[in-house]
This record gives C-alpha cells, structure tokens and sequence, in this order.
C-alpha cells in the first residue's frame, strides 16, 4: 500500500467512527432520555465504541473509546477524563476479545460487548468512589448492571442492522480494495 | 530507539491513561466557569441537540396525542367541572391574601421580594446512568450564574452547576451529588433532602431531630438554610418514613412533584440570593 492510498483509507475509516461517535452523542444527549426504562438509557456511545473495537482490534478500540469519551466528558460530565478512560479501557478489552471470538456471530458479539460495556459501567464506578463521589456498592446494582443489559440489548441493532456496522465494512472494503489482491481482513484490523 | 519503538504504542497508552487520571483530578473541583474548549463545543452542540431534541418532543408528542384521543371527552368533562371548582377557591384565595396583606401591615412585616425568573428549555441531558444533569439553552448573556435555583410549576428541579455564554448546565435533584435544605411544611421539622440517582424516582430525606414529625403525604419545601434556594420553594410529598442507624436517625422518601423525565421548560430563578435574605417571596 502506497503512503496516500493508506492515508485516503484512514481518512475514510476515521471519518465514519467520528460520524458515528457524533450522531450518537446528539442522539443519546436529546432523544435517548425518552427511552428510559425505570430510569436506565442505554449507552450509545459505547454501543459505538464496542461495535468498532470488536471489529477493528485493540488498538481502534481504544482510541476510539479514547475519542468518544472525551467527547461526552467535555460536552456533558464534569469531570474530564472520567468517561474517557473507562471507554478506551473497555474498548482496548473488547479489541482483544474481538480477535478471540467468533464475532460473525451475532450472539457472541453481543455477549461480548456487554460484557465490555459493563467493564466500562464498573470502571466509572470505581472512579468516582476514587474521586470521593457517592456511588455506593448497590449502585453497581441497580445502575452498572441494567445500564449495560439495556446497552447490549440494543448492541445487536447497532451492530448488524444500522449504520456503524455498514459504515465500518464498506471503510474496510475500500482499505483492503486500496491494499490490493493480496491483503487480509486481519491487515485492516491492525 | 529500538527500543522505544517497539514500545511506542504501550508507552502512548499507559502515557495517555495517566494524563485522563490526572484531568480527572484537575477537573473534579468545581469552577465558576467551564473551561474554554468546553464552552466552545457545549455551543457548537447545544443548538444540533435543540434540534434533536425538539424532534424526539414532537414524535413523543404526536404519539401521546394519539394514544389520548379516546379519553379526551371524559378528561375535558373532568375539566370543566374542575375549574368550576378552582374558580371558587380562588375567590377564596383573593380573599385570604387579601387578610394576609392586611395582617402583614398591621404586624409591621414588608412584603418580600418577588422571583425574578429567565425561561429556559431543555436541549439535551447527560448521556450516561451516573450523573442527573440536563442542559438548557439560556447562558451568562441571559443573567444566568452558578448556583442559581432551577423550578417549574411542579417544584424545585436542580441548580445551575455550569455556565458558558449560551447553555447552562443544570444538576438535578435526583443526582447522587445534589442535596438541598428541606423542611416538613406542617411541622417544621428540617433536614436535607438529597438525591438516590436517575434510578430512583424518589429523594432520600434525612431529618435532623430524631423525633421529628414527619408523616406519610406531608409536603416538604425548601427551608432556605442553604445558599443555593430561597425557602418554601416545593420539593415533593413523603411517601415513607424510616429509622435507620439503629433507630438514630430518621429519613423520609420523598416523591419529587417534579416529572424529571418530562421536563421540556425550566425558570432560572435569578435574584435567589436576594430571596434568601429577604426569607422568601
């Protein structure tokens, strides 16, 4: 692969994870609080992170989570860094998770990504009892858990039906066109 | 520089997880202002979240209208012969301010300020299970600050925690963070009244005198001993009085009268300070 073709397909693969970071952020900021069951909204945007790291690796789920939680942490938390660490950390585990499993497998993703975003729902936990908030041990409880449940439960839509799904395979079919006859799935993966 | 490259990457990461640890800390103090690039992307996003927003109200609202066709006749009926009602009590009430105003001048009390108030309407909410913050889209152009009282028509909703020049953020009631002096209309009695997160719909209020007396449906307002809100400001009504601590401390579970879910426009009060001094409109 030639330097500009790799830059032309970064560019596009990149292109889609932060349009699909944006419009999860407007999204789950103004239309998913209406979808609230018993006060638990789903997580659009790990939803996103976890889709991307299980098919793209370790290192794109990290900086993807990297990407989007720093993006939530500057628009709506206060404490900057906070969403940002749990999704690049979650995102890195499912990019690792993602080269183990059978991810064509609808279930299996699933499964997977919802143990990364509980993963991620724990790892807030933890930082916020480190930064002295109140987030007592039931919280784990009656907000980690559903939250993520309810995430995974729409991981499947996101994953296979809409967009980021879609969007990523046609990035990856570009990237592979440019690299040529002979590449792999595992060399866009990288 | 063998080395260092074949390591990059894990120094990059372990190198960018740090800086996220030490942000965190940095940012965990609250300030009167948010940070600059924050201001510039709560602007940039603020008004695409409007957007969204006013859309997702419209769709919620259609399908409301259509699933409320059917009983519409009745509720209107209802209505009808629940204004006749409140017309009678509000000749009632002209009434009683009108004894009130004359008591107040013959005690020698002066009338107390009155609210002053911005509009405001919710743009978007945070996305996560963690915190209850919603963002509005009024801002320090509109006379907005830090620590201003947020109501509706249904009772206290949060205080302002963040400000930029267009959009505030507002902390709700219900967040694990928030806590706001409260007292038991009937009795007096006062307490703090704090959030259990978005989960719960109820607040968690924990009475100061072991022997308080608090009872199911009393209403709790705000006392004004803090110096976030003026007092008797609505908060909500009791639905559970418990002991905890080996029967030390009392708590009541508070039904908040504000829908939180709900709210599409807030009022800022905006001269809270001044009404905390004056003991209330």
């Amino acid at each position: 692969m030639t330097q500009p073709d790799w830059f032309a397909s970064l560019r596009s693969r990149h292109w889609v994870l932060g349009l699909s970071v944006l419009g999860a952020l407007l999204l789950q900021g103004a239309a998913f609080p209406h979808l609230t069951v018993f006060g638990t909204k789903p997580d659009l945007m790990m939803i996103v992170v976890a889709c991307w790291a299980l098919l793209y690796g370790p290192q794109e789920g990290f900086l993807a989570g990297l990407g989007a939680g720093l993006l939530q942490d500057v628009v709506f938390g206060q404490y900057v860094g906070l969403f940002a660490l749990a999704k690049c950390l979650a995102g890195f585990g499912l990019g690792v998770a993602g080269g183990k499993i059978f991810r064509e497998s609808v279930w299996v993703s699933t499964g997977a990504a919802g143990v990364g975003i509980l993963v991620h729902e724990v790892i807030v936990w933890a930082c916020l009892r480190g930064l002295g908030l109140p987030a007592p041990g039931l919280a784990l409880v009656t907000t980690a858990l559903p939250g993520a449940l309810y995430s995974m439960i729409l991981t499947p839509l996101v994953f296979r039906r809409f967009l980021v799904y879609r969007l990523a395979e046609w990035a990856r079919e570009k990237e592979m066109s440019a690299a040529g006859p002979g590449s792999s799935p595992g060399a866009a993966r990288r | 520089m063998n080395y260092f490259s074949r390591y990059r990457k894990f120094v990059a990461a372990v190198v960018t997880l740090v800086v996220l640890v030490a942000l965190m800390g940095v940012t965990a103090r609250e300030r009167e202002r948010v940070m600059l690039l924050k201001q510039a992307l709560i602007e940039a996003v603020a008004p695409v979240q409007g957007w969204f927003s006013a859309l997702a109200s419209g769709i919620r609202g259609g399908i409301a209208d259509l699933q409320a066709i059917g009983r519409l006749r009745d509720e209107n009926l209802e209505l009808r012969a629940k204004l006749e009602a409140y017309d009678a009590l509000l000749n009632r009430l002209r009434e009683t301010e009108t004894e009130n105003e004359r008591l107040r001048t013959l005690v020698g009390f002066t009338r107390s300020v009155e609210y002053e108030w911005v509009a405001a309407r919710v743009v978007a909410r945070n996305p996560d299970n963690w915190f209850s913050r919603l963002t509005i889209n009024r801002g320090s152009l509109h006379g907005i600050a830090k620590d201003m009282p947020v109501v509706t028509h249904q009772g206290v909703v949060g205080r302002v925690v963040e400000v930029s020049a267009n959009v505030s953020v507002v902390q709700l009631l219900t967040d694990r963070g928030s806590g706001v002096g409260a007292l038991v209309q009937l009795s007096r009695d006062a307490g703090i009244a704090s959030g259990q997160g978005a989960q719960s719909p109820f607040l968690s209020m924990m009475l100061f005198a072991r022997d308080a007396v608090v009872n199911e449906g009393d209403v709790i307002v705000t006392s004004g001993l803090g110096e976030i809100y003026p007092p008797g400001l609505y908060i909500g009504r009791v639905v559970e009085v418990r002991r905890e601590h080996y029967g030390l401390i009392k708590y009541a579970l508070v039904r908040p009268g504000v829908e939180f879910g709900r709210l599409e426009e807030v009022l800022v009060i905006t001269n809270s300070a001044a009404l905390r001094e004056g003991g209330g409109p």
